[in-house]
């Protein structure tokens, strides 16, 4: 293997690691982001449904 | 964050006034943040010319440096927001402080990685026990400490000032990792200013920069509202336990 | 009580940082010594675990591709020190470069290295017109090492 092409490969691996790590905090986020959401939303209607009664 | 505790109680009396709504994070601002990425990283490969001595290895740079950078920047958010919370005891602070110590990690970590996959080429080893890695090291470990501390913490309370204190404490070692390579004689090289970096990488730097600061904003506001919304659940539900008052 | 604790806890890492800025780590934290502090500590800096860091010195390397053998000048401006390592060096490893050998200084005033990484500068320009990147020629040298 020639320095040029096992260089690309370090390359490659450097941005692969860089999208792994966006791409997949981005999607823990989102997904904890829309359970957190639900939970709040039911509890929010569970307590004005109480105090209306 | 008064009026907003305000507003919300009179115009929405049925709530519980300590679940003033927590904010909501546009996912248009995940797209803008990975486009500008997309564009930032697409340009500085294509318009930054092999180097004289580490050749096209050098583009690693555009990945590399700004994750150091935005690791910085997200410690001294915390730094701030643990100080201000300590000063005035607010539940928010506290909150965004913890939004910006996780994404200062994942930073810090993605930093730490891709020191090693470009020092294995460019230095011939994938780890050295340097000042600049070492406290590099360091710093991510006290993060990482702060979030288990975080994790293992009930009491809300108790955790705030206790992660405030450590979360303020450890991102003074911030300074620290910056100037290591000033202070300390190390492998790794000292920082690049525009004067030692040729102007065709330092726009492209310049960008990545940029783009990545978008997507650290997102990632600490998106991590601030999921931690304001949780804590509004929890409040709702020991309201609820306390029996519906 | 917790307070206490806190302040207490708190003191303790500002004391850590302190001592790591201020006290005698700021010696042990230096990486690696250059040639003319390795020759200043005289016996004391032959046959004991030590780095050395400088430049290549230009026009010094003797590489042999067959028996892997690598001989060398490091130099800080002041003293120099030739190294002798084997194994073929890592891929930016050239005249004038920066470099840190791991090893130990040896009686015969030659530094046998069992490490080899080198330092590069904060500097990154492009080759100017007319030079060629020195990946090229490095890689002239990995083929002629298999």
């Amino acid at each position: 293997m020639t320095t040029a092409a096992s260089n690309l490969n370090f390359i490659i691996a450097a941005y692969a690691v860089t999208w792994i790590v966006i791409l997949g905090y981005l999607w823990r986020l989102v997904r904890k982001g829309g359970r957190a959401r639900a939970d709040y939303e039911r509890m929010a209607q569970q307590r004005s449904g109480e105090k209306s009664q | 964050m008064k009026p907003e505790g305000q507003l919300n109680s009179s115009s929405d009396r049925l709530r519980d006034p300590s679940a003033a709504r927590p904010p909501r994070t546009s996912i248009w601002l995940a797209f803008v943040s990975i486009g500008a990425v997309i564009v930032a990283q697409t340009y500085a490969i294509l318009t930054s010319p092999a180097e004289g001595d580490m050749g096209h290895l050098q583009k690693i740079m555009y990945v590399h440096v700004p994750a150091a950078w935005m690791t910085f920047l997200s410690f001294f958010v915390v730094f701030a927001f643990s100080v201000r919370y300590l000063w005035q005891r607010r539940e928010n602070d506290d909150l965004l402080a913890a939004s910006a110590a996780e994404v200062g990690a994942t930073f810090n970590g993605l930093t730490l990685m891709l020191g090693m996959i470009w020092g294995r080429p460019a230095w011939g080893v994938w780890w050295v026990w340097d000042a600049r890695l070492t406290s590099t090291l360091v710093l991510f470990l006290i993060f990482v400490g702060y979030l288990a501390l975080r994790a293992f913490t009930d009491d809300t309370q108790q955790k705030a000032r206790w992660s405030a204190a450590v979360g303020a404490i450890g991102a003074l070692n911030v300074p620290i990792v910056y100037m290591s390579v000033k202070w300390w004689r190390t492998l790794h090289q000292p920082p690049s200013s525009p004067a030692t970096l040729d102007p065709r990488y330092t726009m492209g730097l310049r960008l990545n920069a940029i783009a990545l600061l978008l997507v650290m904003i997102y990632f600490i506001r998106k991590r601030y509202e999921i931690a304001r919304l949780e804590r509004a659940t929890e409040h709702m539900a020991e309201a609820a336990a306390m029996g519906g008052k | 009580m917790k307070r206490g604790w806190i302040i207490g806890g708190a003191a303790v890492i500002v004391a850590v940082f302190a001592w790591l800025l201020f006290g005698g780590l700021q010696k042990n934290v230096v990486f690696f010594l250059t040639p003319k502090e390795l020759l200043a500590k005289g016996t004391d800096g032959v046959g004991v675990p030590v780095r050395l860091g400088g430049q290549v010195k230009p026009g010094s390397v003797k590489w042999n591709a067959q028996t892997l053998d690598l001989r060398f000048i490091v130099t800080d401006g002041a003293r120099e020190v030739p190294v002798h390592s084997t194994g073929a060096p890592p891929q930016m490893f050239r005249d004038g470069m920066g470099v840190v050998v791991e090893g130990r200084f040896g009686t015969a005033g030659v530094f046998e290295a069992t490490g080899l990484m080198v330092k590069h500068s904060n500097e990154y320009r492009p080759p100017k017109p007319g030079e060629e990147a020195h990946e090229k020629y490095k890689t002239l040298i990995q083929q002629s090492s298999q």
